[in-house]
């Protein structure tokens, strides 16, 4: 509840105002004026908050005037395809990253950890905007492999999942590659810490198979505290990542967090934060669960 | 804290420091020898390519690119700089007192924390740079105050275990006052983590001002910054200026691997 | 491993994309519409297909002058001396749920229209209007309380008629009935229409397509349909248009120069539009009193390089402005004094002024020729250059100038607050130029008007207000004459430009209709747009 507060107040302190967006550049701020007054923004501060809070509670998310829908099923419509992109795009660099942390770690200081790193830090470096731009002028503008942006073919508004696909395949590698850059890094200093553990040492004196070793002893532990970490993503999941949304032409979550605070339109704001952080509530919730399952040592009774 | 046997030092981490010392010595020496000047619009050698008069070309009113180039060089580094430090100040007294005195005043502490954290990191951003011009220092400020989060979480779990060490019982003991535990003994013990967040805070500084450049709300034009160069340089991306585009593209993606180089190095150092 | 698996056959999925119906053109869009109720819509996206979807009451021409055979009124009479109109409406028009569209229908739009309470604030338009009542189901007649010329381009040229039987729930002009529509998701996102196209899909914020009306009682279109994407990053939309997926969009100026490097068979058209930038003083603002020094504003008419910005930064897309009224207007007065670039002129002006050059810097009395300019461009590059050059310019004939960018909401605060010294902003003219709440010294902000730079000369007001009330086309037109003179004398604001637009279209496609009077930066037209040679079949196939 403290983030809405937060939230509430940060966006009223923001210069700009609703009404004139609504009202276009060019109305005379005597009609800006009467907007305001008729949308009950000029009540103050915590009167709004009262009325917002009252409709909350009546499971009223309130109605976007600047997009004449309610706010409800604008997000409604978007959380699903945010959470996919971000979805794939945290598969993508799990799927890479962990084999990758893995390896590095078992092969330390050769060649390959070097070169690996090397790769690993460019991508951690690079700006999101950037990476997108040159992924669409390579493979969709020159190889056609890809489409430039966009949601789905335009032929049908049913769901096509080949076409879904295809669409989210660069934006879901530009997120990728640079959280992959972090993952790997973290698993690899993880099982580096776990490798050096005297059990782990005592095993493979013992002659145990380096696969065994690796996968059902110390990538186990090393996990744990990773599940932990990828509770803390849960937010972005969510979110949505608004430049590359706004690069690649895909009508999630943050697209829609970015058109409405340049709109200033408060009602949206508000309520897709409260769906954002009752989200986040239910994953960390989630991800302690999995903590407990994953670590038999930790058991809340 | 440091294992002596791993001092030998990493030949990327010592290119790493190399090329960030050159990079702050070239943004603020040069200019000052080489009479360049970034504000300086020649319109009719607009979008000139790379010659002897200007290293790097011209950009869409004629300025001298190279001039653009270090002049935004000064800012970005110095907004990742100083908005690192300012996290890191925060963040610091933050989880070391949080830390220290444990208890209820940790967990309120530590839930403000988690209420800042639940808002992606971009929106916290945004609204504060919406908010306030965008003036350098302001920029520096908001950004640091949008990246202490994560270092204060660091920095109390290390006074957490540092706490339970026995000099510490031995300073109170012999009656040290609080702050003086905190400042004298603690913090200092946990440098090691503090510095090297530090230098990975600075790579995250530059990347957010990059974006927030992108986005419309960093550095605003006239004033160059590598986020607004490179901004604007993808506008022009059909116009095949390629002296536009790489040089900044190049600068940032160098710098920000440079210090996540040294962030890593020193980790590993630590042990 | 799996990861390149997927890649690999999702990219098959790509390349083997439905082949595109070449009788469908793909347009762009920055950003999708919001409503398809014409009086809660905002964006210029929702305004464009309003204008597809609905058919206009009164179908005004570049020129100004009403188009019948587009038009539901096929017949506009005014008598009275400007007071009475009379508006013959066609017979045989049908909502798209079957209803016909009558004279009932007009009315309750109009008054609809005029109510103060609706989030559109078209109402201003609707003031003189004293009554709308239908005489019979094809015939409305509607009263004015004083003639006013602008009425029928700004009042009956905006209007689309909406269904009565649709919105029609409370009292006409009451509060109700405003908030009513104003918060009416239902038909703004499920409209009942009349107009030549039909929407056929609607993905929000991501892809339109129409098609045709079957019931529409004119023309039927000549394509089979059009598609509307959404891509709200210009490099992006760039990228788009050179792999094809997108056949016109908008293009930048800054790009224009460089359009014919995109792969693909395009060319490039470019019109006048009604926007304008100019120079907005704060004469309230008492440390610019060179504001009310016609002299210096004209040396800066002189002394900015209006050229440069047209052909450097606009890569020649835009009209120099002489004056409140552009050069394509049927209003405009070829006989106004025109200020080339001067920049001797302007310091010869400056001097005999009695504004002396300091170390740099003109003074007199006491007072610099110093500001601050502020603008609305923190994420507009061009508008960025446009100051940056304005001050450079000034700078060489001694006016010093330093610039504020401001985020766009921000600027608008600021603006109507009259928190600013010297402001460059763009205006949307109006088709016919009635500039009564720009620049009347009654038209103040606490007046509810937008004269926010408290400009005040009771000549220019005598001749506004005398051209706005006007009886007859003629007296009308003397009056404006008279207004562009003074204007260009006594400078109210520093004219820049009109902008020009341009837009990337197939090279094959035609039927454009260049109205300067666009609600988005398109051309409009879309009923008649057709190829000239149809593409050959198994061209390439995109998505």
């Amino acid at each position: 509840m403290g983030v809405t507060l937060l939230t509430f107040f940060l966006l009223h302190l923001a210069p700009g105002n609703l009404a004139q967006t609504l009202a276009g550049e060019n109305a005379a701020p005597a009609q800006v004026a009467r907007i305001t007054h008729e949308l009950g923004l000029d009540q103050p501060l915590y009167e709004q908050y009262g009325v917002w809070l009252g409709k909350l509670a009546r499971g009223d998310l309130g109605f976007s005037y600047r997009r004449q829908a309610s706010v409800a099923s604008l997000i409604g419509e978007r959380i699903g395809r945010t959470l996919l992109l971000m979805g794939t795009a945290l598969l993508l660099s799990i799927v890479i990253a962990v084999p990758l942390g893995v390896y590095q770690a078992y092969k330390r200081n050769t060649l390959f950890d070097r070169v690996a790193s090397g790769i690993v830090f460019i991508a951690w470096s690079m700006p999101t905007f950037w990476l997108g731009t040159m992924l669409i002028a390579m493979f969709a503008v020159q190889l056609h492999w890809s489409p430039v942006g966009g949601l789905q073919t335009i032929d049908t508004t049913a769901f096509d999942w080949r076409s879904r696909m295809a669409h989210l395949i660069l934006p879901a590698i530009t997120l990728a590659v640079v959280s992959l850059a972090g993952w790997s890094r973290y698993i690899r200093g993880s099982m580096v810490e776990q490798l050096q553990e005297d059990y782990i040492r005592t095993a493979i004196a013992k002659g145990l198979p380096i696969r065994a070793v690796l996968f059902h002893h110390t990538l186990r532990n090393a996990l744990i505290p990773f599940i932990t970490v990828l509770g803390g993503t849960i937010p972005a999941l969510f979110g949505g990542a608004i430049i590359t949304e706004q690069i690649f032409a895909y009508p999630g979550m943050g697209q829609l967090f970015w058109q409405s605070a340049a709109d200033r339109d408060y009602f949206t704001l508000l309520g897709m934060t409260v769906i954002t952080a009752v989200l986040v509530i239910l994953g960390n919730l989630l991800a302690d669960v999995l903590y407990g399952i994953a670590d038999p040592r930790v058991r809340y009774d | 804290m440091i294992d002596a046997r791993r001092v030998r030092i990493e030949p990327m981490a010592a290119i790493s420091i190399a090329w960030i010392a050159i990079a702050l010595l070239v943004c603020w020496i040069a200019p000052l020898l080489a009479h360049l000047d970034a504000y300086a619009t020649d319109v009719a050698h607009a979008y000139a390519q790379p010659s002897l008069a200007h290293w790097l070309g011209t950009d869409g009113l004629g300025r001298d690119e190279l001039a653009r180039l270090l002049a935004g060089g000064r800012i970005t580094l110095s907004v990742g700089i100083v908005a690192a430090l300012v996290a890191m100040l925060i963040g610091t007294i933050y989880g070391a007192l949080s830390g220290y005195y444990g208890g209820w005043f940790d967990s309120t502490l530590m839930r403000v924390v988690d209420v800042f954290l639940s808002v992606p990191t971009l929106f916290l951003l945004l609204f504060l740079a919406a908010l306030f011009n965008g003036s350098v220092l302001t920029l520096m400020l908001v950004i640091g105050f949008t990246a202490w989060l994560g270092p204060s979480r660091l920095v109390r779990g290390e006074v957490l275990t540092l706490k339970e060490r026995l000099y510490i019982e031995a300073a109170r003991s012999a009656g040290a006052s609080d702050p003086r535990i905190i400042f004298r003994h603690l913090v200092p013990n946990a440098m090691g983590t503090i510095i090297t967040t530090t230098t990975f805070m600075v790579a995250t500084a530059m990347l957010a001002e990059t974006a927030l450049s992108y986005l419309g709300i960093g550095i605003r034009l006239p004033t160059p910054s590598w986020g607004n160069l490179l901004s604007s340089a993808q506008s022009d991306i059909f116009a095949r200026a390629y002296w536009l585009i790489l040089p900044p593209g190049f600068a940032i993606l160098i710098s920000v691997c440079a210090f996540n180089f040294v962030g890593d190095w020193l980790r590993e150092r630590q042990g | 491993m799996v990861a390149l698996a997927a890649i690999a056959f999702t990219s098959c999925g790509a390349r083997s994309a439905e082949t595109r119906d070449p009788n469908m053109i793909v347009v762009s869009w920055i950003a999708g519409p919001d409503s398809f109720n014409p009086l809660t819509a905002v964006g210029s996206a929702a305004r464009m297909v309003n204008q597809l979807i609905y058919t206009p009451l009164v179908d005004i021409g570049p020129n100004l002058l009403p188009r019948p055979q587009t038009s539901l009124a096929y017949r506009v009479e005014i008598t009275d001396g400007g007071k009475r109109y009379l508006l013959h409406l066609r017979r045989g028009v049908l909502w798209s749920d079957g209803v016909p569209l009558t004279a009932k229908d007009v009315v309750f739009s109009l008054v609809l229209g005029d109510n103060p309470n609706l989030l559109n604030g078209y109402s201003a338009d609707f003031k003189l209007m004293t009554s709308a009542h239908a005489f019979d189901p094809y015939t409305v007649e509607i009263r004015l309380s004083s003639p006013s010329p602008p009425f029928l381009e700004n009042a009956l040229g905006e209007t689309l008629p909406l269904p009565e039987h649709m919105l029609h729930r409370y009292p006409p002009g009451s509060e109700a009935e405003a908030k009513f529509v104003n918060a009416d998701a239902g038909f703004a996102q499920n409209p009942v229409t009349s107009g030549p196209w039909r929407i056929v899909r609607n993905v929000r914020d991501s892809y339109l397509v129409v098609g045709p009306n079957p019931r529409y009682w004119g023309p039927k279109p000549e394509l089979d349909a059009i598609a509307f994407r959404v891509y709200p990053q210009q490099d992006s939309l760039y990228a788009a248009v050179d792999a094809g997926e997108v056949d016109v969009t908008d293009i930048a100026p800054n790009l224009w120069r460089i359009h014919d490097r995109l792969s693909g068979d395009h060319k490039f058209i470019t019109w006048p539009w009604n926007v304008t930038f100019l120079l907005l003083p704060n004469y309230h603002d008492p440390s610019i009193p060179w504001a009310r020094d016609p002299r210096v504003k004209q040396a800066m008419m002189y002394a900015i390089d209006r050229d440069f910005i047209k052909a450097g930064i606009m890569s020649g897309q835009a009209d120099l402005l002489n004056g409140p009224i552009p050069s394509f207007s049927p209003y405009y007065d070829s006989r106004v004094k025109t200020y080339r670039y001067d920049p001797a002129r302007a310091r010869v002006i400056l001097d005999a002024a009695g504004w002396k050059l300091q170390g740099g810097v003109r003074a007199k009395s006491g007072h610099e020729l110093r500001f601050t300019l502020k603008t609305g461009g923190a994420t507009d590059a061009v508008a960025s250059n446009i100051a940056e050059l304005i001050q450079a310019n000034l700078r060489a004939v001694g006016i010093e100038c330093t610039l504020e960018n401001e985020e766009l909401q921000t600027f608008f605060v600021d603006l109507h607050n009259s928190r600013f010294q010297v402001a460059l902003r763009g205006i949307i003219l109006p088709a016919y130029p009635d500039d009564y709440k720009w620049y009347d010294s009654k038209q103040t902000r606490a007046a509810g008007g937008y004269n926010i730079g408290f400009y005040n000369n009771p000549q220019i007001d005598r001749a506004i207000e005398a051209a706005r009330a006007a009886s007859s086309p003629a007296i009308a037109r003397r009056e404006l004459d008279h207004y562009q003179e003074l204007a260009a004398a006594d400078l109210p604001v520093i004219y820049l430009y009109s902008v020009r637009l341009g837009a990337v279209v197939p090279a094959n496609l035609t039927g454009f209709d260049l109205d300067p009077l666009a609600p988005a930066a398109l051309p409009m037209g879309l009923q008649f747009w057709h190829r000239v040679n149809p593409p050959a079949a198994g061209k390439r196939s995109s998505q």
